[in-house]
């Protein structure tokens, strides 16, 4: 049969592409009638009336409808949804943090979300989270604080000696340049250093200082730093460290000649009056200086 | 784009609806065999085209009509039956002898569109689409996505189907 020439042949035949032997094989063919009447009857049908029109103004009006109620796919909803989560979370990662800083011979009282106190002394710097302080209770100080802790409270002060683990109690940090000082009045505290992970506990009236990354262990009969009232206490400390409070206290800068900064001093300094405290730190250590606006020169006159 | 081909300008839409609104209701129509049906389809295309006429160059607005229109099936059930009005008087039939259809035209129209019922869809519309709208092989082929050949194959079946559907009423 024609049709099974090939499998378009008839569509083509429709098109009026097929050759002369084409056509004609196909003329000749007895299914030809049959296909030329079907083409011919379907040539008679209309197309469905169509109101163009109408159409057009029902698609117009349903335009403008639904600008009105204009459907917010899910997709920009969830978009909305994470912008504005991404954007407290920023919040939260870059604001999340308080931070407490005393200058110079300045002091701060802080509170903790868990209502414990924090006495922050000169030159210092302590940082906590504003958020989420149940879930992260972690302080860090750089300097020297006391603390106060409420009862059954527990936090961590972090520094770059080490930690401490603290239950309800009241004790002292001091935390500075070359010098770590731990006295606990009151209760129980856990210290762990950093280096060693070595871990010491101390109850009221015990303290540690890190000398060399041993624990110095030393005991004290006070209930609270005498730094609260104006005077820093040293006991057996080194001269350098002595040096740094005065530093913190005063704002001065000292330049120290060759004097031997490993010697102890023990005793204390008042925090109102320069002259007064180079006078008791600087004499008994046989230390002669001259203080020249806020430039403190050591003369050594042992040597 | 250049903002003169946005389909969001009123005139450019507008033209795409005159181009192209009736062959796409009637392409529906042969499909579904629903008028009213075919003009919702229609609609809702033409309204999505509006929507995202950002997304939609003007070129591509005629192919994007027809990829959403036919989306649009997969959610329709119903088929009903394709209903032509013919011209009440015949064309001039050419001369050629026509033996084994000794029946009245009309009846014979009534067999073809019982046998054009009867055809797949894809080659009913391909065979509406050139007999009723003159489509050419190669515009629908643009129109539904595929190949000139494959419109061509659908065209060929459709007779053969046709002339053997007559035959055995």
């Amino acid at each position: 049969m024609f049709e099974e020439k090939d499998d378009t042949i008839l569509a083509r035949w429709l098109a009026g592409t097929l050759t002369q032997e084409e056509l004609a094989e196909f003329k000749n063919s007895k299914e030809f009638a049959e296909y030329q009447s079907i083409v011919t009857a379907s040539n008679r049908f209309e197309k469905p009336a169509f109101n163009k029109e109408k159409l057009y103004t029902n698609i117009a009006a349903k335009r403008k409808n639904q600008k009105s109620t204009k459907v917010i796919s899910l997709k920009s909803i969830s978009y909305v949804i994470a912008v504005a989560a991404s954007i407290v979370l920023i919040i939260g990662v870059f604001f999340n943090n308080i931070t407490y800083k005393t200058g110079i011979g300045e002091q701060l009282a802080v509170t903790l979300p868990d209502n414990s106190k924090i006495q922050l002394n000169a030159n210092s710097k302590l940082e906590h989270n504003r958020f989420f302080w149940n879930s992260n209770r972690n302080v860090s100080l750089n300097g020297e604080a006391y603390f106060i802790v409420e009862k059954g409270s527990t936090f961590n002060v972090k520094t770059n000696y080490g930690t401490v683990s603290v239950l309800g109690t009241e004790f002292n940090i001091r935390s500075r340049k070359n010098a770590y000082n731990l006295i606990c009045y009151e209760g129980k505290v856990m210290f762990k250093q950093n280096k060693t992970e070595k871990t010491a506990v101390l109850t009221a009236g015990k303290s540690i200082s890190i000398i060399n990354n041993d624990f110095n262990e030393a005991t004290t009969t006070k209930t609270s730093p005498s730094w609260l009232k104006g005077i820093s206490t040293f006991d057996n400390t080194m001269l350098s460290d002595v040096l740094n409070e005065l530093r913190a206290q005063y704002g001065i800068t000292i330049k120290t000649n060759g004097v031997d900064l490993s010697q102890r001093f023990t005793g204390n300094f008042v925090h109102n009056d320069l002259e007064t405290a180079l006078k008791t730190v600087l004499v008994p250590m046989q230390i002669e200086y001259t203080i020249n606006k806020n430039i403190l020169l050591l003369n050594s006159s042992k040597e | 784009m250049k903002d003169s081909n946005s389909v969001c300008l009123e005139h450019n839409y507008r033209k795409v609806f005159d181009n192209h609104s009736e062959e796409l209701r009637n392409y529906l129509y042969y499909r579904c065999g629903d008028l009213q049906q075919a003009e919702d389809i229609v609609q809702d295309s033409f309204i999505k085209l509006w929507n995202n006429c950002k997304k939609v160059l003007l070129e591509k607005a005629r192919g994007y009509l027809y990829a959403i229109s036919k989306n649009a099936f997969y959610n329709e059930v119903a088929h009903k039956k394709v209903i032509l009005k013919y011209a009440k008087q015949p064309q001039k039939i050419s001369d050629i002898e026509t033996p084994e259809y000794k029946m009245e035209e009309d009846e014979f129209m009534v067999k073809l569109e019982n046998a054009i019922q009867s055809l797949p869809e894809g080659q009913r519309e391909v065979f509406l689409l050139n007999r009723v709208d003159k489509k050419t092989y190669k515009e629908m082929a643009e129109m539904l996505g595929v190949s000139q050949k494959a419109i061509e194959k659908r065209m060929h079946k459709a007779l053969i189907k046709l002339r053997l559907t007559i035959k055995n009423i």
